[in-house]
């Protein structure tokens, strides 16, 4: 147990001894000593008061609330404790009060409410170190005795400390006085000047540097820090690299900020000091406000900046030449002719970016300029790219001086495209882009040019026209229809020779003018045109082309050019009504020959239609016109077949859903078809109809009873009739004659007209009888 | 000052919502949180939960909770506070350098709960800090959090936040009193930490502080140490910091670092003087109980009655070194408390605890008996 008692007293002893260290700064040691004696003495809180100037002053305080903001020494009670404590500093011995002795509060000082003995320990006649227990038995355990033993040890330090203090005082002073003279003239100078510390505290600064930051006094600027001043805080990192590295900076350019936030830019020169006296290493620095100079620095920048971004980001090239050879180019000049701009800049001759054949043109455009020669706003010429394409440029130019010699400053296009584009839409105001001929407008001019131009006399002129053109537009298409031209143009381009002017002047529609052209030569063009058809016509293609043609010779002065033209197109129409004659054309003949071709409706199944119609149609009574429609009907009823793909025309099995609704399509391609044709158009309603029911479930309207034409009604029974009574694709063998009408009396009423039905079968029953 | 107690194991969010729900009535401030190491804990789960709740949520995981005589790893313990409560919340103690206002002028907190992560760095100076700028005489009840696996995990947490390496101080206006104890006595000594950093013991009387620890141990014991069995061996003889009133801060060794230095729970001072302490269960027990009984005592004398709630925070070292005698300390501290109380706790990591008269010191070692 003795072991641990003098444990514990050593302990102290020795921490405490160990706290007072070798500090110079008697706060911080008085400090560490206090912690360590109240944290091992388990005190409530501790403070040292300090004999200074015949009077007692705080120090320090450890333990309870010492750091907390509220906890104020100064007022009364504490001015009569510090009278308390100075008798007590003259005694020299330590006092212990608890709160059993009457005056406990008046030596407790601060009293925070749970103090129960207070122990008061002089240092020599040089302080007073106060603690405070919550427990009243604190005297007992010695501390004052162990504290007491430390004292002549605290006593020195405090006093080594003290002497240090005045030492530097004595030191500050005596530099002050040196420093004093220089101090005047440092005031007045126009350049702010500093002292600070490496942690950017402020030690010194002469008014002008106060001005130039917004402050008035230099109390002002004590409690700040550099990094508060600048602008941006992190350049004072750098501001410190610099000069640790290197012990000094020079013209370092910043941005500092003016108490009222403001900015403004300063060149700081300073220097790193060494080690002085109580006072570490410090920085001493130069500040002058370089904001005007800055802003005008600026301003330039800016300017050139502008310039330089116009130029640089301009989309015309922009050049600037000298005796010759390059001295600037944008990068979109060089860009222009395939080269960086670094390749052509003092490295290229002017002449080498121009084509050969117009090096003689730009070298006279040059001399004329720099001779200040009436200059030609800007000219075209031909540019050789860097990969030896050709490209158009069109090119401006003023004389300049540059560096004190005549030079060409001036911008560059490059026009190819543009030029390209020019050719193309003169070629297209020309001609007719579909079939490569000249269009009627140019035509128009042709004829204007050549009706009173005797020596192109005698002309030949051909008017040419391509059967059923629309047809084909509106059944097949006008891809097909396109496909037709083109095919013409091709047939006529072989025809005719290469000072032929030959032209489409309408949809279906070519011209051809043959200056010099007699008769004779005339009529071989005219049947070498017919060859080249039968040709084309012969050479297996989809399509079927005719041309009905007309020509005619213009002689001077008898036949003026305008009467050939109107003569040709005469003969044409003549040669074209010949080709059209009869019930249909031979567009629509080549149809239903095309049809037969795909085994759809043979020449005999067409005519037993056309002939059971006629005689259902007389047993209904008729009228003439009606028959005249039921007989042409009969023939062109499934017309639209033409339009539909033979594996479902053909399929031998029965067709899907997909399938029917293609083959049903067949009523509406008939109907455009004889729509498209004036001869059959008046047909074309009832071959849309042919497939209604009776019932209405029919296709494509669902017309029902009488809203049915009576037309359609006859051969949508005739037609089942002989379809039944002959072979098809899905089955070869024929129904009986018996079976056929009884299976139209099943569909009476339902797909057919029942009374037409009986009707029928009456007709069809006396062919039995009679056979 | 305590509420409604409640232990479980509580798992999924549905679980959490009527564990949560069962702490919280109608004059619940806010509800303090004891999380067991293994309890499987996803705070990004419960977030939202605890942010729902309209009061103040907060705690920490420890190596162990404390449910009436027994210790669990992997439960849940929740306590309501009956009394307002703030919290203010330190992320790295390591970067602190003064305390808020709210701290400095909390003039109806009584009870200041302190939960910090038992291997952050600058605990003393925090300590020292909270007990030199608070204003108003409270007492300080607490410990530190953390996994004994030392994972690194964040252990600390409130409706907003979940980390590591700081503190939460939970400012109550209700009383708690507190009593302390360990039980640990005098074994070698003395030795001159000559050379610290922060809770790494670097020299001891100018020695590498294993190589004379080791020396030392060896010599009394007969037992050779070396750096892996350090920790089993180290339990039961820690470092003790001896005051001038004859009580004694326990240092906890818990390894080996670089240079044979030896890593403490809880810093020592450069130049302190330590001993060295042994252990036996019987005197750690007696001390358990006199800390149960000095707590209950002072509520009383205090507040007159007998309170709502036994606080119990025991060092987890204790529980490695008392093994199997565990269950008859927390016995005696149940004895020695109100038996209608709920007893309840944690096994933490340094201990916190002072009835706010001196220097609050991070204890290792030790038991802290709260009623409240």
């Amino acid at each position: 147990m003795e072991m641990l008692n003098l444990i514990k007293s050593l302990s102290l002893s020795y921490e405490i001894a160990l706290a007072i260290g070798n500090s110079l700064d008697l706060q911080e040691m008085l400090n560490q000593v206090l912690k360590t004696i109240v944290r091992k003495g388990g005190a409530y809180w501790g403070i040292v008061w300090l004999w200074d100037r015949q009077k007692l002053e705080y120090v320090t305080g450890a333990g309870f609330r010492m750091r907390a903001a509220k906890l104020h020494l100064g007022n009364k009670e504490t001015d009569d404790f510090k009278r308390k404590a100075e008798a007590i500093l003259k005694l020299r011995r330590p006092v212990v009060k608890t709160e059993k002795d009457g005056d406990f509060k008046e030596f407790c000082i601060p009293f925070l409410g749970r103090e129960k003995a207070v122990l008061l320990i002089p240092v020599e006649d040089l302080a007073v170190v106060s603690l405070s227990f919550t427990r009243p038995d604190v005297i007992e355990e010695g501390l004052a005795g162990i504290i007491g033993g430390i004292v002549p040890k605290l006593g020195n330090a405090i006093l080594s400390c003290l002497n240090h203090q005045k030492t530097l005082a004595v030191e500050k002073a005596r530099r002050y006085y040196s420093e004093t003279k220089y101090r005047e003239l440092v005031n007045n100078l126009n350049v702010g000047i500093y002292r600070s510390t490496v942690e950017g505290r402020f030690l010194d600064a002469n008014p002008a540097f106060l001005k130039m930051f917004g402050f008035h006094d230099f109390q002002e600027i004590c409690g700040l820090l550099w990094p508060s001043l600048y602008s941006d805080p992190l350049e004072r990192k750098s501001f410190l690299n610099e000069i640790m590295n290197k012990g000094f900076v020079k013209n370092w350019e910043v941005l500092f900020k003016r108490k009222d936030g403001d900015t403004f830019w300063a060149q700081v020169t300073a220097v790193l000091s060494l080690e002085q006296e109580g006072e570490g290493k410090h920085i001493m620095g130069i500040v002058e406000d370089i904001t005007e100079r800055k802003r005008l620095e600026i301003q330039l920048r800016e300017s050139e900046g502008r310039y330089r971004l116009l130029t640089e980001s301009a989309l015309v090239g922009v050049y600037l030449f000298q005796a010759g050879t390059f001295r600037y180019v944008n990068p979109t000049f060089a860009n222009i002719f395939g080269y960086r701009v670094e390749e052509i800049i003092d490295r290229l001759n002017v002449l080498e970016l121009v084509e050969p054949r117009d090096r003689p043109l730009v070298a006279e455009n040059i001399r004329i300029r720099l001779e200040g020669g009436a200059e030609k706003a800007h000219y075209i010429f031909q540019g050789l790219h860097k990969d030896g394409k050709i490209i158009t440029c069109e090119a401006m130019g003023k004389r300049v001086d540059y560096n004190g010699a005549p030079a060409i400053l001036g911008t560059l296009l490059d026009i190819t495209e543009r030029k390209r584009a020019e050719s193309r839409m003169e070629y297209l105001s020309r001609h007719d882009v579909l079939t490569g001929f000249y269009n009627r407008g140019y035509f128009e001019q042709t004829v204007e040019q050549m009706r009173n131009d005797f020596s192109r006399y005698p002309i030949a002129v051909f008017m040419c026209d391509i059967d059923g053109l629309k047809v084909v537009n509106d059944t097949l298409g006008h891809e097909k229809g396109d496909e037709l031209l083109k095919a013409a143009a091709t047939v006529l381009r072989r025809c005719f020779r290469a000072g032929d002017v030959v032209a489409r002047i309408g949809g279906d529609e070519f011209v051809a003018i043959l200056p010099n052209t007699d008769s004779r030569e005339g009529e071989a063009i005219a049947r070498r045109i017919l060859k080249a058809v039968d040709e084309f016509n012969g050479e297996n293609h989809d399509l079927h082309l005719s041309l009905s043609v007309g020509a005619a010779i213009a002689r001077w002065p008898h036949q003026p050019l305008d009467e050939a033209l109107k003569l040709a197109d005469k003969v044409m129409y003549t040669n074209k009504a010949a080709v059209e004659s009869g019930v249909v054309g031979r567009f629509v003949r080549s149809l239903l020959t095309a049809l037969a071709a795909r085994d759809l409706e043979t020449e005999k199944h067409t005519e037993r239609v056309k002939e059971l119609a006629m005689r259902l149609g007389e047993a209904c009574g008729l009228p003439d016109e009606e028959m005249s429609i039921l007989a042409t009907l009969a023939k062109l009823h499934d017309i639209g077949k033409i339009g539909i793909p033979d594996q479902i025309l053909l399929k031998r099995s029965a067709l899907t859903p997909e399938e029917r609704r293609i083959m049903e399509k067949h009523v509406e391609v008939g109907y455009q078809l004889a729509l498209a044709m004036p001869e059959i158009s008046s047909i074309a309603k009832y071959i849309l109809h042919h497939h209604e029911w009776w019932n209405g479930k029919g296709y494509p309207a669902g017309l029902q009873g009488q809203e049915i034409p009576i037309v359609c009604r006859i051969i949508a029974i005739v037609d089942a009739y002989d379809a039944m009574s002959s072979p098809r694709p899905y089955r070869q063998k024929p129904l009986k004659k018996e079976d056929v009408i009884t299976e139209l009396r099943r569909c009476a009423g339902k797909q057919f007209d029942p009374d037409l039905v009986e009707n029928f079968i009456a007709i069809i029953s006396e062919d039995k009888e009679s056979s | 000052m305590f509420g409604k107690i409640a232990m479980g194991d509580v798992r999924d969010k549905h679980e959490w919502k009527q564990f949560m729900a069962g702490l919280h009535g109608k004059s619940t401030h806010g509800i303090f949180l004891m999380i067991g190491q293994e309890a499987p804990f996803y705070f990004d789960k419960v977030q939202p939960l605890f942010k729902g709740m309209g009061i103040p949520v907060f705690g920490g995981v420890f190596p162990g909770i404390i449910y009436e005589t027994s210790w669990y790893k992997d439960k849940v313990l929740g306590c309501a506070i009956e009394h307002p409560v703030s919290v203010q919340v330190f992320r790295d103690l390591s970067l602190l350098d003064g305390l808020p206002a709210e701290l400095q002028n909390a003039d109806d907190i009584r009870t200041f709960l302190v939960i910090i992560d038992g291997l952050a760095s600058n605990v003393s100076f925090f300590l020292e800090l909270l007990f030199e700028t608070c204003t108003r005489q409270a007492s300080y009840i607490g410990g530190g959090a953390g996994s004994i696996e030392l994972n690194g995990r964040p252990i600390l947490f409130t409706e907003d936040e979940y980390f590591s390496g700081g503190a939460l101080v939970v400012g109550i206006e209700g009383f708690v009193s507190v009593g302390v104890s360990h039980g640990w006595e005098p074994f070698y000594g003395p030795l001159v930490a000559n050379r610290v950093k922060g809770n790494v013991l670097i020299e001891l009387n100018w020695q590498p502080a294993f190589l004379l620890y080791k020396k030392i141990l060896e010599e009394k014991t007969g037992v050779s140490v070396n750096p892996r069995n350090f920790f089993d061996l180290a339990k039961g003889y820690p470092f003790g910091m001896m005051r001038i009133n004859g009580s004694i801060i326990v240092r906890d060794p818990i390894k080996v670092g670089a240079e044979n230095s030896i890593t403490l729970v809880g810093e020592v001072p450069e130049n302190s003087v330590l001993i060295i302490l042994r252990g036996e269960p019987k005197n750690l027990i007696k001390a358990a109980s006199e800390a149960a009984d000095k707590a209950t005592a002072n509520f009383k004398e205090q507040q007159g009655k007998s309170g709502r709630g036994v606080f119990v925070i025991d060092c987890i070292s204790r529980v490695l070194f008392l093994g199997d005698f565990i269950a008859q300390e927390l016995m005696a501290i149940r004895s020695n408390t109100p038996l209608d109380l709920p007893m309840f706790g944690f096994l933490s990591l340094g201990e916190v605890a002072s009835l706010g008269d001196r220097f609050l010191e991070f204890y290792n070692k030790t038991t802290v008996v709260g009623v409240g």
